[in-house]
Protein backbone atom coordinates (compact mmCIF):
# COMPACT_ATOMS: atom_id res chain seq x y z
CA UNK A 1 0.00 0.00 0.00
CA UNK A 2 3.02 2.35 0.91
CA UNK A 3 4.84 1.92 -2.11
CA UNK A 4 1.53 2.31 -4.17
CA UNK A 5 1.46 5.62 -2.53
CA UNK A 6 4.85 6.45 -3.21
CA UNK A 7 4.45 5.38 -6.91
CA UNK A 8 1.38 7.67 -7.31
CA UNK A 9 3.46 10.50 -5.70
CA UNK A 10 6.58 9.95 -7.86
CA UNK A 11 3.65 10.43 -10.99
CA UNK A 12 2.65 13.07 -9.72
CA UNK A 13 6.05 15.19 -9.74
CA UNK A 14 7.17 14.01 -12.57
CA UNK A 15 3.69 14.87 -14.51
CA UNK A 16 3.92 18.19 -12.93
CA UNK A 17 7.59 19.35 -13.61
CA UNK A 18 6.79 17.97 -17.24
CA UNK A 19 3.90 20.34 -17.52
CA UNK A 20 6.31 23.09 -15.99
CA UNK A 21 8.75 22.62 -18.73
CA UNK A 22 6.75 22.94 -21.27
CA UNK A 23 4.80 25.65 -19.66
CA UNK A 24 5.38 29.75 -20.21
CA UNK A 25 8.15 30.83 -18.43
CA UNK A 26 7.24 33.53 -16.01
CA UNK A 27 8.00 36.78 -16.91
CA UNK A 28 7.04 40.48 -16.02
CA UNK A 29 6.66 42.26 -19.06
CA UNK A 30 3.40 43.87 -20.55
CA UNK A 31 2.61 44.52 -24.01
CA UNK A 32 0.20 47.75 -24.38
CA UNK A 33 -2.31 48.53 -27.40
CA UNK A 34 -3.68 51.78 -28.35
CA UNK A 35 -4.08 54.61 -31.00
CA UNK A 36 -6.29 54.29 -32.85
CA UNK A 37 -8.37 51.18 -31.93
CA UNK A 38 -11.93 50.59 -30.32
CA UNK A 39 -10.50 48.18 -26.83
CA UNK A 40 -7.10 49.52 -25.80
CA UNK A 41 -5.19 46.19 -24.59
CA UNK A 42 -2.79 45.70 -21.98
CA UNK A 43 -1.22 41.67 -22.59
CA UNK A 44 0.82 40.32 -20.26
CA UNK A 45 3.62 38.13 -20.69
CA UNK A 46 1.40 35.41 -19.65
CA UNK A 47 -1.36 36.38 -21.83
CA UNK A 48 0.38 36.60 -25.23
CA UNK A 49 1.83 32.72 -24.24
CA UNK A 50 -1.68 31.31 -23.47
CA UNK A 51 -3.07 32.48 -27.21
CA UNK A 52 -2.63 30.53 -29.86
CA UNK A 53 0.79 30.51 -31.44
CA UNK A 54 1.89 30.70 -35.00
CA UNK A 55 5.41 29.47 -36.19
CA UNK A 56 7.55 31.08 -39.26
CA UNK A 57 10.19 29.18 -40.15
CA UNK A 58 13.51 29.54 -42.25
CA UNK A 59 13.59 33.79 -41.69
CA UNK A 60 16.28 35.22 -43.33
CA UNK A 61 17.31 37.92 -40.94
CA UNK A 62 18.64 40.94 -43.23
CA UNK A 63 20.71 42.82 -40.67
CA UNK A 64 21.91 46.39 -41.03
CA UNK A 65 24.83 45.25 -39.19
CA UNK A 66 27.03 41.94 -38.87
CA UNK A 67 25.91 38.83 -41.01
CA UNK A 68 22.70 37.71 -42.17
CA UNK A 69 20.99 35.21 -40.19
CA UNK A 70 18.23 32.56 -40.51
CA UNK A 71 15.88 31.88 -37.70
CA UNK A 72 12.61 30.19 -36.48
CA UNK A 73 10.43 32.46 -35.05
CA UNK A 74 7.07 31.33 -32.76
CA UNK A 75 4.50 33.60 -31.36
CA UNK A 76 0.85 35.49 -31.52
CA UNK A 77 -0.26 37.07 -34.76
CA UNK A 78 0.10 40.47 -35.00
CA UNK A 79 -3.05 40.43 -36.97
CA UNK A 80 -4.90 38.65 -34.43
CA UNK A 81 -4.00 41.35 -31.69
CA UNK A 82 -5.18 44.14 -33.65
CA UNK A 83 -8.31 42.90 -34.32
CA UNK A 84 -8.76 41.94 -31.16
CA UNK A 85 -8.00 45.54 -30.06
CA UNK A 86 -10.23 46.69 -32.50
CA UNK A 87 -8.61 48.48 -35.01
CA UNK A 88 -10.12 49.09 -38.32
CA UNK A 89 -8.10 50.53 -41.15
CA UNK A 90 -5.10 52.01 -40.52
CA UNK A 91 -2.12 53.26 -42.35
CA UNK A 92 0.58 51.89 -39.74
CA UNK A 93 1.75 50.91 -36.33
CA UNK A 94 4.66 53.22 -34.15
CA UNK A 95 6.13 50.33 -31.64
CA UNK A 96 7.98 51.67 -29.12
CA UNK A 97 10.81 49.61 -27.48
CA UNK A 98 11.47 49.73 -23.36
CA UNK A 99 14.42 51.43 -23.86
CA UNK A 100 12.92 54.19 -25.83
CA UNK A 101 13.42 52.88 -29.44
CA UNK A 102 10.60 53.58 -31.80
CA UNK A 103 9.57 52.66 -35.09
CA UNK A 104 6.84 52.94 -37.59
CA UNK A 105 6.08 49.94 -39.36
CA UNK A 106 3.71 50.65 -42.30
CA UNK A 107 0.56 48.00 -42.91
CA UNK A 108 2.08 45.97 -45.56
CA UNK A 109 5.59 45.79 -44.11
CA UNK A 110 3.25 44.38 -40.99
CA UNK A 111 2.30 41.42 -43.04
CA UNK A 112 2.67 37.68 -41.98
CA UNK A 113 4.19 40.03 -38.17
CA UNK A 114 4.05 38.27 -35.12
CA UNK A 115 4.97 39.23 -31.27
CA UNK A 116 7.55 35.99 -31.05
CA UNK A 117 8.13 34.44 -27.70
CA UNK A 118 10.34 32.00 -29.09
CA UNK A 119 13.36 31.83 -31.31
CA UNK A 120 14.32 28.62 -32.22
CA UNK A 121 11.80 26.84 -30.23
CA UNK A 122 13.49 28.35 -27.67
CA UNK A 123 11.76 30.96 -24.92
CA UNK A 124 13.26 34.24 -25.48
CA UNK A 125 12.72 35.76 -22.15
CA UNK A 126 16.16 38.38 -21.10
CA UNK A 127 17.23 41.33 -22.57
CA UNK A 128 20.60 39.62 -23.12
CA UNK A 129 21.40 37.72 -24.95
CA UNK A 130 17.71 36.97 -26.13
CA UNK A 131 17.20 40.26 -27.19
CA UNK A 132 13.83 39.78 -25.61
CA UNK A 133 11.62 39.06 -23.94
CA UNK A 134 9.18 40.14 -26.90
CA UNK A 135 10.38 40.42 -30.44
CA UNK A 136 8.14 42.49 -33.16
CA UNK A 137 9.07 40.23 -36.19
CA UNK A 138 7.62 41.08 -39.53
CA UNK A 139 9.05 38.51 -42.07
CA UNK A 140 8.44 40.86 -45.00
CA UNK A 141 11.08 43.39 -43.30
CA UNK A 142 14.74 43.60 -42.72
CA UNK A 143 15.50 42.30 -39.64
CA UNK A 144 16.64 45.58 -38.49
CA UNK A 145 13.02 46.79 -38.49
CA UNK A 146 11.96 44.28 -36.18
CA UNK A 147 11.68 45.82 -32.65
CA UNK A 148 12.58 43.75 -29.52
CA UNK A 149 11.44 44.74 -26.03
CA UNK A 150 8.16 46.14 -27.69
CA UNK A 151 5.91 47.70 -24.60
CA UNK A 152 3.60 49.75 -26.91
CA UNK A 153 2.48 49.09 -30.08
CA UNK A 154 0.08 52.57 -30.97
CA UNK A 155 -1.84 52.59 -34.42
CA UNK A 156 -1.95 55.37 -36.91
CA UNK A 157 -5.30 55.82 -38.51
CA UNK B 1 46.69 65.41 -54.11
CA UNK B 2 47.76 68.71 -52.16
CA UNK B 3 49.30 68.00 -48.86
CA UNK B 4 49.92 71.05 -46.22
CA UNK B 5 51.86 68.53 -44.41
CA UNK B 6 52.99 65.09 -44.30
CA UNK B 7 53.25 63.56 -40.94
CA UNK B 8 55.24 60.52 -41.36
CA UNK B 9 54.30 58.01 -38.42
CA UNK B 10 56.17 55.46 -37.36
CA UNK B 11 54.44 52.97 -36.25
CA UNK B 12 56.92 50.78 -35.31
CA UNK B 13 55.61 47.07 -35.33
CA UNK B 14 57.28 46.25 -31.77
CA UNK B 15 55.34 42.81 -32.42
CA UNK B 16 58.13 41.32 -30.26
CA UNK B 17 55.58 38.60 -29.14
CA UNK B 18 56.58 37.83 -25.84
CA UNK B 19 55.31 34.08 -24.88
CA UNK B 20 52.76 32.58 -26.92
CA UNK B 21 51.92 36.50 -28.61
CA UNK B 22 50.03 37.51 -25.31
CA UNK B 23 51.88 40.49 -23.79
CA UNK B 24 52.94 42.95 -27.14
CA UNK B 25 52.98 46.83 -27.29
CA UNK B 26 53.53 48.68 -30.28
CA UNK B 27 54.39 52.65 -29.82
CA UNK B 28 52.21 55.07 -32.49
CA UNK B 29 53.37 58.71 -32.62
CA UNK B 30 50.28 60.31 -32.29
CA UNK B 31 48.73 63.14 -34.39
CA UNK B 32 50.64 65.87 -32.03
CA UNK B 33 53.67 63.99 -32.01
CA UNK B 34 53.58 61.95 -28.58
CA UNK B 35 54.29 58.87 -27.75
CA UNK B 36 50.92 56.59 -27.52
CA UNK B 37 51.49 52.93 -26.70
CA UNK B 38 48.90 50.47 -28.18
CA UNK B 39 48.65 47.33 -27.00
CA UNK B 40 46.21 44.10 -26.34
CA UNK B 41 44.74 46.58 -22.92
CA UNK B 42 44.40 50.12 -25.52
CA UNK B 43 42.82 48.02 -28.20
CA UNK B 44 40.18 46.40 -25.55
CA UNK B 45 39.18 49.47 -24.57
CA UNK B 46 38.55 50.76 -27.53
CA UNK B 47 36.47 48.03 -29.12
CA UNK B 48 32.75 47.29 -28.02
CA UNK B 49 32.24 44.40 -26.27
CA UNK B 50 32.73 41.22 -28.19
CA UNK B 51 34.76 42.23 -31.11
CA UNK B 52 38.06 40.44 -32.03
CA UNK B 53 39.41 42.97 -34.40
CA UNK B 54 39.31 46.88 -34.79
CA UNK B 55 39.79 48.98 -37.24
CA UNK B 56 43.01 50.75 -37.74
CA UNK B 57 41.11 54.40 -37.93
CA UNK B 58 40.26 53.81 -34.24
CA UNK B 59 43.31 53.00 -33.66
CA UNK B 60 44.47 56.31 -35.72
CA UNK B 61 41.44 58.43 -34.04
CA UNK B 62 42.35 57.50 -30.25
CA UNK B 63 46.08 59.01 -31.43
CA UNK B 64 44.32 62.17 -32.22
CA UNK B 65 44.50 61.38 -36.16
CA UNK B 66 41.14 62.85 -37.93
CA UNK B 67 41.61 62.77 -41.99
CA UNK B 68 43.88 59.95 -43.08
CA UNK B 69 44.83 60.20 -47.26
CA UNK B 70 47.46 57.12 -47.29
CA UNK B 71 49.42 54.58 -45.60
CA UNK B 72 52.73 52.99 -46.74
CA UNK B 73 53.09 49.66 -45.34
CA UNK B 74 56.42 47.46 -45.51
CA UNK B 75 54.96 43.81 -45.30
CA UNK B 76 57.24 41.15 -43.66
CA UNK B 77 58.68 40.73 -46.44
CA UNK B 78 60.53 43.73 -46.35
CA UNK B 79 58.89 45.63 -49.16
CA UNK B 80 57.27 49.18 -48.89
CA UNK B 81 53.33 49.78 -50.59
CA UNK B 82 51.97 53.42 -50.56
CA UNK B 83 47.79 52.64 -50.48
CA UNK B 84 45.24 55.00 -50.96
CA UNK B 85 43.40 54.65 -47.08
CA UNK B 86 40.05 55.56 -48.55
CA UNK B 87 40.75 51.98 -51.15
CA UNK B 88 42.44 50.39 -47.94
CA UNK B 89 40.59 50.80 -44.83
CA UNK B 90 37.13 48.92 -45.05
CA UNK B 91 40.66 46.15 -44.58
CA UNK B 92 42.43 47.41 -42.17
CA UNK B 93 42.44 46.12 -38.74
CA UNK B 94 44.34 45.58 -35.63
CA UNK B 95 43.82 42.49 -33.97
CA UNK B 96 44.02 41.56 -30.43
CA UNK B 97 46.78 39.48 -30.93
CA UNK B 98 48.90 42.64 -32.42
CA UNK B 99 48.96 41.67 -36.01
CA UNK B 100 47.64 44.36 -38.28
CA UNK B 101 46.02 43.76 -41.74
CA UNK B 102 45.24 45.30 -44.79
CA UNK B 103 43.70 42.92 -46.77
CA UNK B 104 45.75 40.09 -46.83
CA UNK B 105 48.49 42.27 -45.97
CA UNK B 106 50.56 41.66 -42.89
CA UNK B 107 52.13 45.14 -41.64
CA UNK B 108 55.41 45.04 -39.98
CA UNK B 109 55.86 48.55 -40.23
CA UNK B 110 53.37 51.73 -41.43
CA UNK B 111 53.77 55.57 -41.89
CA UNK B 112 50.53 57.64 -41.79
CA UNK B 113 50.68 60.41 -44.10
CA UNK B 114 47.71 62.64 -43.04
CA UNK B 115 45.34 64.82 -45.32
CA UNK B 116 45.05 68.69 -44.17
CA UNK B 117 41.46 69.89 -43.92
CA UNK B 118 40.35 72.46 -46.58
CA UNK B 119 40.50 75.04 -43.96
CA UNK B 120 40.30 75.49 -40.41
CA UNK B 121 37.84 73.45 -38.96
CA UNK B 122 35.25 75.93 -37.69
CA UNK B 123 32.36 73.58 -35.62
CA UNK B 124 32.06 70.07 -34.41
CA UNK B 125 29.09 68.08 -33.41
CA UNK B 126 29.62 68.51 -29.75
CA UNK B 127 29.39 72.53 -30.41
CA UNK B 128 25.58 71.66 -31.75
CA UNK B 129 24.03 71.11 -27.71
CA UNK B 130 26.27 73.94 -26.54
CA UNK B 131 24.79 76.52 -29.16
CA UNK B 132 21.11 75.25 -29.10
CA UNK B 133 20.81 75.50 -24.87
CA UNK B 134 22.99 78.99 -25.32
CA UNK B 135 20.24 80.25 -27.46
CA UNK B 136 17.12 79.56 -25.14
CA UNK B 137 19.28 80.66 -22.33
CA UNK B 138 19.72 76.87 -20.90
CA UNK B 139 22.58 75.39 -19.32
CA UNK B 140 24.40 72.90 -21.49
CA UNK B 141 23.78 69.36 -20.67
CA UNK B 142 25.51 67.85 -18.02
CA UNK B 143 28.89 66.20 -19.64
CA UNK B 144 28.88 68.73 -22.76
CA UNK B 145 32.33 69.69 -23.62
CA UNK B 146 31.37 71.73 -26.82
CA UNK B 147 31.65 75.50 -27.51
CA UNK B 148 28.63 77.71 -28.35
CA UNK B 149 29.06 78.59 -32.39
CA UNK B 150 27.23 81.89 -31.68
CA UNK B 151 26.25 84.03 -28.69
CA UNK B 152 22.52 85.06 -30.09
CA UNK B 153 19.56 84.81 -27.92
CA UNK B 154 16.64 82.86 -29.71
CA UNK B 155 13.04 82.04 -28.46
CA UNK B 156 13.32 78.78 -30.39
CA UNK B 157 16.11 76.64 -31.89
CA UNK B 158 15.36 74.60 -35.08
CA UNK B 159 18.15 72.20 -35.56
CA UNK B 160 18.03 70.34 -39.49
CA UNK B 161 19.70 67.00 -39.73
CA UNK B 162 20.44 66.40 -43.11
CA UNK B 163 21.68 62.49 -43.03
CA UNK B 164 24.93 61.74 -45.00
CA UNK B 165 25.40 65.25 -46.62
CA UNK B 166 29.05 65.72 -46.26
CA UNK B 167 31.09 68.83 -47.09
CA UNK B 168 32.60 66.72 -49.99
CA UNK B 169 29.37 66.36 -50.96
CA UNK B 170 27.98 69.49 -50.11
CA UNK B 171 30.73 71.24 -52.64
CA UNK B 172 30.12 69.30 -55.83
CA UNK B 173 25.81 69.96 -55.36
CA UNK B 174 26.95 73.14 -54.80
CA UNK B 175 28.89 73.39 -57.94
CA UNK B 176 25.93 71.12 -59.83
CA UNK B 177 23.40 73.35 -58.90
CA UNK B 178 21.70 70.82 -56.84
CA UNK B 179 21.25 72.87 -53.42
CA UNK B 180 19.67 76.49 -54.73
CA UNK B 181 17.96 76.98 -51.36
CA UNK B 182 21.33 76.40 -48.97
CA UNK B 183 23.37 77.79 -51.69
CA UNK B 184 21.52 81.29 -50.82
CA UNK B 185 22.11 80.93 -47.36
CA UNK B 186 25.99 81.24 -47.76
CA UNK B 187 29.07 79.68 -47.00
CA UNK B 188 28.23 77.17 -44.14
CA UNK B 189 31.10 76.58 -41.56
CA UNK B 190 33.61 73.84 -42.25
CA UNK B 191 32.81 70.79 -39.76
CA UNK B 192 34.37 67.64 -38.09
CA UNK B 193 32.33 64.99 -37.25
CA UNK B 194 33.26 62.37 -34.27
CA UNK B 195 34.57 58.65 -34.98
CA UNK B 196 32.76 56.46 -36.34
CA UNK B 197 31.09 59.00 -39.09
CA UNK B 198 27.93 56.85 -38.51
CA UNK B 199 24.40 58.42 -37.28
CA UNK B 200 24.37 57.16 -34.03
CA UNK B 201 27.82 57.96 -32.95
CA UNK B 202 26.96 61.73 -34.71
CA UNK B 203 24.08 61.76 -32.58
CA UNK B 204 25.04 60.99 -29.33
CA UNK B 205 27.51 63.62 -29.54
CA UNK B 206 24.73 66.26 -31.25
CA UNK B 207 22.43 65.60 -28.65
CA UNK B 208 24.72 65.33 -25.69
CA UNK B 209 27.85 68.19 -26.64
CA UNK B 210 29.83 65.25 -25.07
CA UNK B 211 32.57 63.16 -27.31
CA UNK B 212 31.98 59.18 -27.52
CA UNK B 213 34.32 58.89 -25.17
CA UNK B 214 32.47 60.51 -22.85
CA UNK B 215 28.86 59.83 -23.76
CA UNK B 216 29.88 56.04 -24.51
CA UNK B 217 28.57 55.92 -27.90
CA UNK B 218 31.46 54.52 -29.55
CA UNK B 219 29.87 52.61 -32.67
CA UNK B 220 26.97 52.28 -34.70
CA UNK B 221 25.22 49.51 -33.12
CA UNK B 222 24.47 51.40 -29.31
CA UNK B 223 21.21 53.44 -29.87
CA UNK B 224 21.10 55.43 -26.78
CA UNK B 225 23.35 56.88 -23.35
CA UNK B 226 22.59 57.55 -19.95
CA UNK B 227 24.36 61.01 -20.57
CA UNK B 228 22.17 63.92 -20.85
CA UNK B 229 21.10 65.41 -23.78
CA UNK B 230 19.43 68.93 -24.59
CA UNK B 231 16.77 67.42 -25.13
CA UNK B 232 16.53 66.77 -20.92
CA UNK B 233 17.94 69.99 -20.14
CA UNK B 234 14.89 71.46 -22.16
CA UNK B 235 12.36 69.14 -20.56
CA UNK B 236 13.70 70.24 -17.11
CA UNK B 237 13.43 73.71 -17.99
CA UNK B 238 9.91 72.97 -18.33
CA UNK B 239 10.46 73.89 -22.35
CA UNK B 240 9.02 71.88 -24.93
CA UNK B 241 11.09 69.85 -27.43
CA UNK B 242 10.04 68.35 -30.43
CA UNK B 243 11.85 65.25 -32.66
CA UNK B 244 10.51 65.12 -36.29
CA UNK B 245 12.38 61.23 -37.13
CA UNK B 246 12.23 59.57 -39.92
CA UNK B 247 10.17 55.99 -39.53
CA UNK B 248 12.84 54.51 -37.23
CA UNK B 249 15.09 55.80 -34.47
CA UNK B 250 18.54 55.70 -35.20
CA UNK B 251 18.79 57.05 -32.00
CA UNK B 252 16.52 56.74 -29.09
CA UNK B 253 15.67 60.36 -28.68
CA UNK B 254 14.56 60.44 -24.52
CA UNK B 255 12.24 62.97 -23.02
CA UNK B 256 11.99 64.30 -26.68
CA UNK B 257 8.21 64.50 -27.78
CA UNK B 258 8.51 62.20 -30.64
CA UNK B 259 6.73 62.24 -34.02
CA UNK B 260 7.65 59.62 -36.56
CA UNK B 261 7.51 59.62 -40.66
CA UNK B 262 6.82 56.13 -41.56
CA UNK B 263 6.97 56.11 -45.72
CA UNK B 264 2.51 55.52 -45.42
CA UNK B 265 2.59 57.14 -49.55
CA UNK B 266 5.22 54.20 -50.30
CA UNK B 267 6.93 56.57 -52.79
CA UNK B 268 10.48 54.67 -51.15
CA UNK B 269 11.35 57.89 -49.09
CA UNK B 270 10.52 59.58 -46.02
CA UNK B 271 11.57 63.00 -46.48
CA UNK B 272 8.37 64.06 -47.94
CA UNK B 273 6.82 62.59 -44.62
CA UNK B 274 9.33 63.99 -42.41
CA UNK B 275 8.41 67.45 -44.10
CA UNK B 276 4.53 67.25 -43.74
CA UNK B 277 5.01 66.27 -40.13
CA UNK B 278 7.70 69.34 -39.66
CA UNK B 279 5.14 72.02 -41.27
CA UNK B 280 2.14 70.36 -39.03
CA UNK B 281 4.39 71.29 -35.94
CA UNK B 282 5.23 74.51 -37.00
CA UNK B 283 1.84 75.00 -37.91
CA UNK B 284 0.66 74.15 -34.37
CA UNK B 285 2.91 76.03 -32.49
CA UNK B 286 6.97 76.30 -32.85
CA UNK B 287 8.40 74.75 -29.80
CA UNK B 288 11.17 76.20 -28.31
CA UNK B 289 13.84 73.39 -29.59
CA UNK B 290 12.90 71.63 -32.83
CA UNK B 291 14.91 68.84 -34.40
CA UNK B 292 14.04 67.29 -37.86
CA UNK B 293 15.53 64.42 -39.32
CA UNK B 294 15.76 63.57 -43.01
CA UNK B 295 17.33 60.29 -44.03
CA UNK B 296 17.01 60.16 -47.63
CA UNK B 297 20.39 61.32 -49.13
CA UNK B 298 21.56 58.37 -46.73
CA UNK B 299 19.27 55.81 -47.68
CA UNK B 300 20.09 56.76 -51.34
CA UNK B 301 23.36 56.82 -50.95
CA UNK B 302 24.30 53.52 -49.82
CA UNK B 303 21.77 52.23 -51.93
CA UNK B 304 22.84 54.01 -55.07
CA UNK B 305 26.03 55.61 -54.07
CA UNK B 306 26.92 59.16 -53.83
CA UNK B 307 26.66 60.96 -57.28
CA UNK B 308 23.78 58.76 -58.89
CA UNK B 309 20.79 60.41 -60.04
CA UNK B 310 19.15 59.19 -57.47
CA UNK B 311 20.72 60.33 -54.69
CA UNK B 312 21.17 63.90 -56.81
CA UNK B 313 17.26 63.75 -56.23
CA UNK B 314 17.36 63.21 -52.54
CA UNK B 315 19.63 66.14 -51.94
CA UNK B 316 16.97 68.50 -54.08
CA UNK B 317 14.28 66.93 -51.94
CA UNK B 318 15.59 67.82 -48.98
CA UNK B 319 17.28 71.07 -49.80
CA UNK B 320 13.77 71.98 -51.07
CA UNK B 321 12.40 70.74 -48.22
CA UNK B 322 14.63 72.92 -45.94
CA UNK B 323 13.21 75.89 -48.10
CA UNK B 324 9.83 75.36 -47.04
CA UNK B 325 10.57 74.65 -43.50
CA UNK B 326 12.50 77.87 -43.12
CA UNK B 327 9.96 79.72 -44.84
CA UNK B 328 7.56 79.20 -42.16
CA UNK B 329 9.66 79.55 -39.41
CA UNK B 330 8.74 82.21 -36.90
CA UNK B 331 11.32 85.39 -36.06
CA UNK B 332 13.73 84.89 -33.41
CA UNK B 333 14.36 81.34 -34.04
CA UNK B 334 18.12 80.05 -34.33
CA UNK B 335 18.79 77.91 -37.14
CA UNK B 336 21.50 74.72 -37.32
CA UNK B 337 21.94 72.80 -40.20
CA UNK B 338 24.15 69.90 -39.61
CA UNK B 339 25.09 66.52 -41.36
CA UNK B 340 26.21 63.24 -39.11
CA UNK B 341 28.63 61.93 -41.96
CA UNK B 342 29.36 61.87 -45.16
CA UNK B 343 29.52 59.13 -47.67
CA UNK B 344 32.07 57.28 -50.58
CA UNK B 345 31.42 55.34 -53.23
CA UNK B 346 32.07 51.70 -52.46
CA UNK B 347 31.21 48.15 -54.55
CA UNK B 348 29.93 46.00 -52.26
CA UNK B 349 26.97 43.57 -53.77
CA UNK B 350 24.43 45.12 -51.27
CA UNK B 351 25.24 48.75 -51.64
CA UNK B 352 27.38 51.61 -53.49
CA UNK B 353 27.77 53.78 -50.53
CA UNK B 354 28.81 53.84 -47.20
CA UNK B 355 30.94 55.77 -44.40
CA UNK B 356 33.04 54.96 -40.97
CA UNK B 357 36.60 55.78 -42.16
CA UNK B 358 39.02 59.13 -41.37
CA UNK B 359 38.61 60.12 -44.75
CA UNK B 360 37.34 63.69 -45.84
CA UNK B 361 34.13 62.37 -47.52
CA UNK B 362 33.21 61.04 -44.38
CA UNK B 363 34.48 63.35 -41.30
CA UNK B 364 34.16 66.25 -42.96
CA UNK B 365 30.51 68.20 -42.94
CA UNK B 366 29.09 71.34 -43.30
CA UNK B 367 27.80 73.45 -40.90
CA UNK B 368 25.24 76.51 -40.85
CA UNK B 369 24.28 78.80 -37.92
CA UNK B 370 21.32 81.04 -39.42
CA UNK B 371 21.29 83.46 -36.61
CA UNK B 372 17.80 85.24 -35.85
Amino acid sequence: MRRAKLWILGVVVVVTMLLAACGAPKVEWTLTVDGAVTTPLSLSYADLADREQVDLTDVLMQKSLGEDETASWSGVPLEDILAEAGAGEFASVTATAADGYAIEITRDELKGGIVALKKDDTWITKAEPDKGPIRLVCPETPANRWVFQVQTITVNP
Amino acid sequence: MRFRHVAYVAIILALMLQGCGIVWETTLVGADGSPVAVNRQALKALMVEEAKVLPVDAVLYSAGYELVSSVTVTGTDGVATMLDWAEVADDATWHADGTLSLGDRRAAEMSVEVLPAPGPIEARPMDIAVTAMQALGLRPPAEATGQALTDERAKHVLILFLDAFGYVRYTEALEAGLIPTLAALGTPRLGMTVYPPATSVASAALLTGAPPHINTVIDRGIRSTEVETMFTVVKQAGLRGVAVEGDALAFNMRDAELTLSGDRDANGSTDDNVLANALAVLDAGMPDLLWVHFHGIDDAGHTYGPGAPEEEAAIRTVDNAVGQILAELPEESLVLIIADHGMHLVSDESRLGNHGHLIARDMLVPVYVLEP
